[in-house]
């Protein structure tokens, strides 16, 4: 009863025509910014600290909340529709999402992403409300060894990213591990591979990455062929699902959900698996994985929603102990400070009408979004058929000015340059960058938390054994790498009986 | 040439300021810029945009700030890490501390505290120090990266209480705390954020880095008074332009600072950090930017951090 109590005090305070405005406002500027690659909600919310400053505390939460929302929606629109994955989450709507709208259902993509999205933030909004503080006592059991088995379960999984050959994946993400090894080790505070280039010091971009492996490389790959330039083709069948898409992507919204739900509240890279985990289990659990990769909607669906919900669970931490556990978070932190807010576990009990206000604001974000962006499909749809002589430079030209804006650095435009090239050797060679770069991002992670890990056991490898929930993801971890080599055996059993026979 | 300066100087500014932050939106030195900027805008007249250029430990912007025209157009927000630190880090830096640099003003210093998890079995520093006298190398103390204020200052408590401790560095201070509140770590001294879980009851304060005690945090003794002299850790924010910035600009710059650091909004801002207030003359900074740099020498060669 309390919590509904709670909940029509924050819609008392959350619904008022201003507070409606803000989360309008920030919706929409989210969502505009989302959709140019490379500026993030980050800078945008940077940006807009200052304004906030005169708004009332609840106001300011409610619009820097929008941003993000609309930011990470963006961001998806984009890897539907032009391949390009503005963001680590998007790089698995990438796969099927554009091959979706290549195949005339950008619409459906677009609005399974969105109903999808929705629906994950409220349920993910209900668990902030009801279960946030047994939530984080789960959450700071994870130490460095937790996080490292976590890791290889989430490395394991960018085998079944692939829909071609597990070989070349496995390779791929190998390159990838390479490629996150550039930068400075965290361990010692060397600069490895660096090559006396002071922004390789920090790492490869990743917008410089994937902009280069996906936009460039397809854009390249496109204009090679001579004949049938367009891409998209042009009978496009309906704005929206069918009742039987409907009734497919259900149930891997709501495993999305559940599986972003509970990633996100982890800080060191949670949110960043859940779309990754939720690929994994909707590949695995369907009837024809072969779908996969050419446009399956359950593997726009259940990501989408894993995302969402793992962004909207990630603000727990920020909530219940002040620790932030992504930038865009951090910015928050610094927002409720110019209010006089200081983060942690008294947000949620000493102004009540604050904390319950952000969570209906959570709501009423969610539902500006897909109120602003289910009349914006038919225009998205439309940029589709733009000739792809005005199409190809335009994209090129947004790219290469989100890569510059990324680190207001003209050093992340040659590296989109450089994987770009590669990106086209790639797809030569029939290469898919997706585990690649799955690779790139749990690599780092997965070093960090094994080296801390052992140094915090002095060396003592049994620690990844010893501790329970470590222990149970890796025995998940090996459960699936049985999964994966034993049909592959099973195949190469039943060519030899149909040659013998 | 002086007297274009002058003239120069006179019509200071005429147009937009851009201030270079070396790092990316969100950290210690973002917030300061942001803090700062705009109330000294309206005392210059004119906006000034912050402007951030993140990249190798903050040596990318710093760079960048150094070869801007010494206009006053084009400001820095300085602080310990490129000024102090980074120069024992990295064998190649694209400029000098010092002398790449007019010294403006001195902002605001940052003192670190020493905390510890709630559950742990210390209640003060002595305790603390007689644990890790009995037992080397067995506390663990963690850090937001190798060069951080919170490694070197646990390589000052190291070297100021003669005991022996294993250093556990994180990409950044937040997963740091995240880990110390856990309780997966046994200490970190820790930056002003780390307060808020001292108020929640999650973590206890034993002590603070700077000589005297922060009045936000009364209660917490100073390292000297426990008896453990020379661990004095603060990070410094100040505004630092191009060399060669004419002295008219510069005193121009230094004069609005000082009065916005006495306006009470301020004053409350920086009390809620629990940072304090420096400001003084051009002159001041350039003496304490240098003996900063004189003085990290030592504590850069002890921790072993090196870049390159």
């Amino acid at each position: 009863m309390d919590l509904f109590g709670n909940l029509a005090l924050g819609l008392g305070v959350a619904v008022t025509p201003l507070n409606l405005f803000y989360a309008f406002v920030g919706t929409l500027l989210g969502t505009l910014i989302g959709v140019l690659p490379g500026i993030g909600p980050v800078p945008t919310i940077a940006m807009l600290l200052p304004i906030t400053y005169y708004l009332p505390p609840v106001s300011a939460l409610i619009m820097l909340a929008g941003i993000y929302y609309g930011a990470s929606y963006g961001g998806s629109t984009n890897a539907i529709l032009v391949n390009i994955p503005g963001e680590i989450s998007s790089v698995v709507t990438v796969l099927d999402g554009h091959q979706m709208a290549r195949q005339g259902r950008a619409g459906a993509a677009l609005c399974v992403s969105a109903l999808g999205s929705f629906f994950a933030g409220y349920v993910a909004t209900v668990v902030i409300a009801a279960f946030a503080p047994p939530l984080v006592e789960l959450a700071l059991k994870f130490d460095a060894a937790e996080y490292f088995s976590l890791m290889v379960l989430g490395l394991l999984s960018a085998v079944v990213l692939a829909h071609g050959s597990v070989l070349k994946a496995i390779l791929m993400i190998i390159l990838g591990l390479l490629l996150g090894i550039v930068g400075t080790d965290v361990e010692s505070g060397m600069a490895r591979f660096s090559f006396e280039a002071p922004e390789l010091t920090d790492g490869i971009g990743f917008v410089g990455l994937a902009m280069g492996l996906f936009a460039f490389a397809e854009i390249a790959v496109n204009l090679e062929q001579k004949s049938g330039r367009h891409v998209f083709t042009e009978n496009v069948t309906g704005l929206w699902m069918t009742w039987a898409e409907f009734k497919q992507v259900f149930p891997a919204i709501l495993r999305g959900t559940a599986l972003g739900t509970m990633l996100g509240i982890l800080s060191g890279g949670g949110a960043t698996l859940s779309a990754f985990a939720s690929y994994t289990v909707e590949k695995k659990l369907a009837k024809d994985p072969s779908r996969f990769g050419k446009g399956a909607i359950e593997g726009v669906a259940g990501p989408e929603s894993a995302n969402n919900a793992g962004a909207q669970t990630s603000f727990i931490p920020l909530l219940r102990l002040g620790i932030p556990s992504n930038a865009v978070m951090a910015l928050m932190v610094g927002a409720l400070m110019i209010h006089n807010i200081q983060p942690g576990p008294q947000v949620m009990n000493k102004p009540p009408d604050l904390f319950w206000g952000l969570i209906v604001s959570m709501w009423i974000g969610n539902l500006m979004l897909v109120v602003l962006n289910l009349p914006l499909i038919g225009i998205w749809v439309k940029l589709l058929r733009v000739p792809y002589r005005l199409l190809y430079p335009a994209i090129v030209l947004i790219c290469t000015v989100g890569s510059y804006t990324a680190n207001n650095n003209v050093f992340e435009v040659w590296v989109a340059i450089a994987f770009g090239i590669l990106g086209y050797i790639f797809a030569k060679l029939g290469c898919e960058p997706a585990p690649l770069l799955l690779g790139f991002i749990l690599g780092p992670m997965l070093e960090e938390n094994l080296r801390r890990a052992l140094v915090l056991s002095r060396g003592d490898f049994t620690v990844f054994f010893r501790r329970p929930i470590s222990l149970t993801m890796l025995l998940m971890a090996a459960a699936l790498l049985i999964l994966i080599v034993v049909p592959a055996i099973r195949k190469k059993r039943e060519e030899v009986f149909v040659e013998e026979s | 040439m002086a007297l274009a300066g002058l003239a120069q100087a006179q019509t200071y500014p005429s147009k937009p300021i851009r201030m270079i932050v070396p790092f990316a939106p969100g950290g210690g030195v973002d917030t300061t810029a942001r803090m700062i900027s705009q109330p000294l805008a309206e005392r210059l007249g004119q906006p000034i945009a912050v402007e951030n250029r993140a990249g190798a430990g903050g040596n990318v912007g710093t760079e960048l700030a150094a070869r801007e025209k010494p206009d006053g157009y084009a400001l820095l927000m300085g602080s310990l890490s490129p000024h102090s630190v980074n120069p024992y880090l990295y064998s190649r830096l694209g400029f000098d501390p010092i002398k790449s640099f007019t010294p403006i003003v001195l902002l605001w210093t940052v003192p670190n505290i020493l905390v510890v998890p709630a559950a742990s079995r210390f209640n003060s520093a002595q305790e603390l120090v007689a644990y890790a006298k009995a037992n080397p190398g067995k506390l663990n103390f963690g850090s937001g990266g190798v060069g951080s204020s919170q490694h070197l200052s646990g390589v000052m408590l190291s070297t100021a209480a003669k005991i022996d401790m294993v250093h556990v560095a994180f990409k950044g201070a937040g997963p740091a705390g995240t880990a110390l509140v856990a309780g997966h770590l046994d200490l970190m001294l820790d930056t002003p954020p780390a307060l808020v879980h001292v108020a929640a009851g999650r973590l206890k304060a034993l002590a603070v880095t700077s000589k005297s005690r922060n009045p936000a945090i009364p209660n917490v003794p100073t390292f000297d008074e426990l008896g453990i002299p020379g661990v004095y850790m603060e990070v410094w924010y100040g505004i630092v332009g191009p060399a060669g910035t004419p002295r008219e600009i510069v005193n121009r710059v230094n004069k609005e600072a000082n009065a916005v650091l006495q306006t009470p909004e301020i004053k409350k801002r920086i009390l809620e950090f629990a940072a304090q207030i420096r400001g003084g003359t051009p002159e001041e900074f350039e003496q304490f930017m240098i003996s900063e740099l004189k003085r990290f020498a030592d504590v850069v060669k002890t921790s072993g951090a090196k870049a390159e």
